[in-house]
């Protein structure tokens, strides 16, 4: 049977002021009604000044500490040739340095970066894209990449508004940059490029932008904008999972 | 999938999962120092089991689940030990420096209190008012049913509602 519970009663449940037998329905309901999970959550009010308060924890330092001591080379030298060992290693060594080698083809990371270097405030500002035309942009972006992708997957990230979805290519192959204007109003991008190509995530500047890029399942990903470096691991990791 | 792809993808999911694991592993441990050997040690384990993975999409609730294991079942002893205790020992040097002196101040007074939540209610806050996890992934990832995910979240709202009370009111001016 369907116990149907209204916002009032939810928003009791959550400051702990809703009768005890209804409160006892709702968390039995929870058990198997996802949606009523959802909207529970939604209403959640101490999610904001918590998730606030926690949005900057770990800190740069040892974020970035942490990376490096990542157990990653003993572990695999038990399954990898030496060599990929060590080129492995390499990668994470990289992790937050640059990557500078003149006279040489750009890569698809470096090539979005110096296209995004491009972008001012202003760029992206007047964007104001109605609900049709989002999902209109998503659905051909979807389809070129062959990858689902849903406007209302981005439109909650925390502190990015979403501005385009918008086709480009890179060597033939279909790249989709989606904009975002942070609440100062800096461009920040998620770009996806269809790749075969399987690579750990890699923290970096590029063209003066911080930067992540990783790549799985045949897809690249890169997330690039002035943000700080846990907001842009945060906010990949916000991407990651929507995918 | 060969063992070699499935390394990377892990490293991969590591390296954008680590925030979490390490806010997850602060709140049971409670001591930052602890937090980070709970990371290293979720890290190796984790890339000792990649054997066991069927589904790479999202890694993160995985890595929370080996970590909660780890502490229960190996380092929570040896912690205590070392510490007597694991009485709230709130770190300030972990809170973040905000732009807006009142926004720090908040934001300490939040951190604070939250750290200061028994472990088992401070695993379930950070779990789904922090992190965003449901509540059922929540049981699943600390092992325990619903009912207690909810009584455990329940007793930590009573404690920290005057931080919504403060955010309604912040909206409010805004």
């Amino acid at each position: 049977m369907i116990v149907e519970f209204g916002e009032d009663e939810l928003r009791d449940y959550l400051h702990g002021v809703l009768n005890p037998a209804r409160a006892l329905a709702l968390e039995a309901a929870l058990a198997t009604d996802e949606t009523l999970e959802a909207r529970l959550l939604a209403l959640e009010p101490l999610s904001e000044p918590l998730g606030r308060a926690f949005s900057s924890v770990p800190d740069h330092a040892r974020l970035e500490r942490l990376a490096r001591e990542l157990p990653v080379q003993p572990q695999l030298s038990r399954v990898l040739p030496l060599g990929l060992v060590a080129a492995l290693a390499a990668v994470i060594g990289l992790f937050l340095g640059n990557l500078t080698q003149p006279d040489r083809k750009l890569s698809w990371q470096e090539q979005v970066a110096v296209y995004q270097a491009l972008y001012v405030a202003e760029t992206v500002a007047p964007l104001e894209p109605s609900p049709a035309s989002l999902q209109d942009q998503f659905a051909r972006a979807s389809e070129r990449l062959g990858l689902a992708l849903t406007a209302a997957d981005y439109q909650e990230v925390p502190g990015l508004t979403l501005k385009r979805a918008q086709l480009l290519g890179f060597e033939g192959a279909p790249l989709v940059q989606i904009a975002f204007a942070t609440e100062t109003g800096a461009p920040i991008a998620f770009c996806i490029l269809k790749t075969g190509e399987t690579s750990p995530a890699i923290v970096t500047e590029l063209s003066g932008l911080p930067t992540v890029h990783w790549s799985a399942d045949g897809f690249g990903y890169m997330v690039i904008g002035d943000l700080s470096e846990s907001e842009l691991i945060r906010t990949a990791h916000h991407f990651g999972a929507a995918l | 999938m060969t063992d070699e792809k499935k390394i990377t993808q892990v490293n991969a999911a590591l390296v954008t999962a680590l925030p979490s694991v390490w806010r997850f592993a602060l709140s049971l441990s409670g001591r930052a120092d602890a937090a980070d050997d709970l990371v290293q040690a979720t890290a190796l384990r984790a890339l000792e089991r990649v054997d066991q993975i069927t589904e790479f999409s999202n890694l993160t609730p995985w890595f929370l689940t080996i970590c909660r294991s780890i502490w229960l079942n190996e380092l929570r002893a040896a912690k205590v030990r070392q510490s007597q205790s694991l009485a709230a020992t709130p770190d300030i040097d972990l809170i973040a420096n905000f732009l807006d002196i009142e926004e720090n101040i908040f934001a300490s007074e939040v951190f604070t209190e939250v750290m200061s939540l028994p472990e088992a209610q401070r695993a379930v806050v950070m779990l789904v008012l922090i992190e965003g996890h449901g509540y059922r992934a929540a049981a699943d990832i600390l092992d325990v049913p619903l009912g207690t995910v909810m009584s455990r979240l329940h007793a930590a709202r009573s404690k920290l509602r005057r931080f919504a009370e403060a955010e309604d009111g912040r909206q409010a001016m805004q």
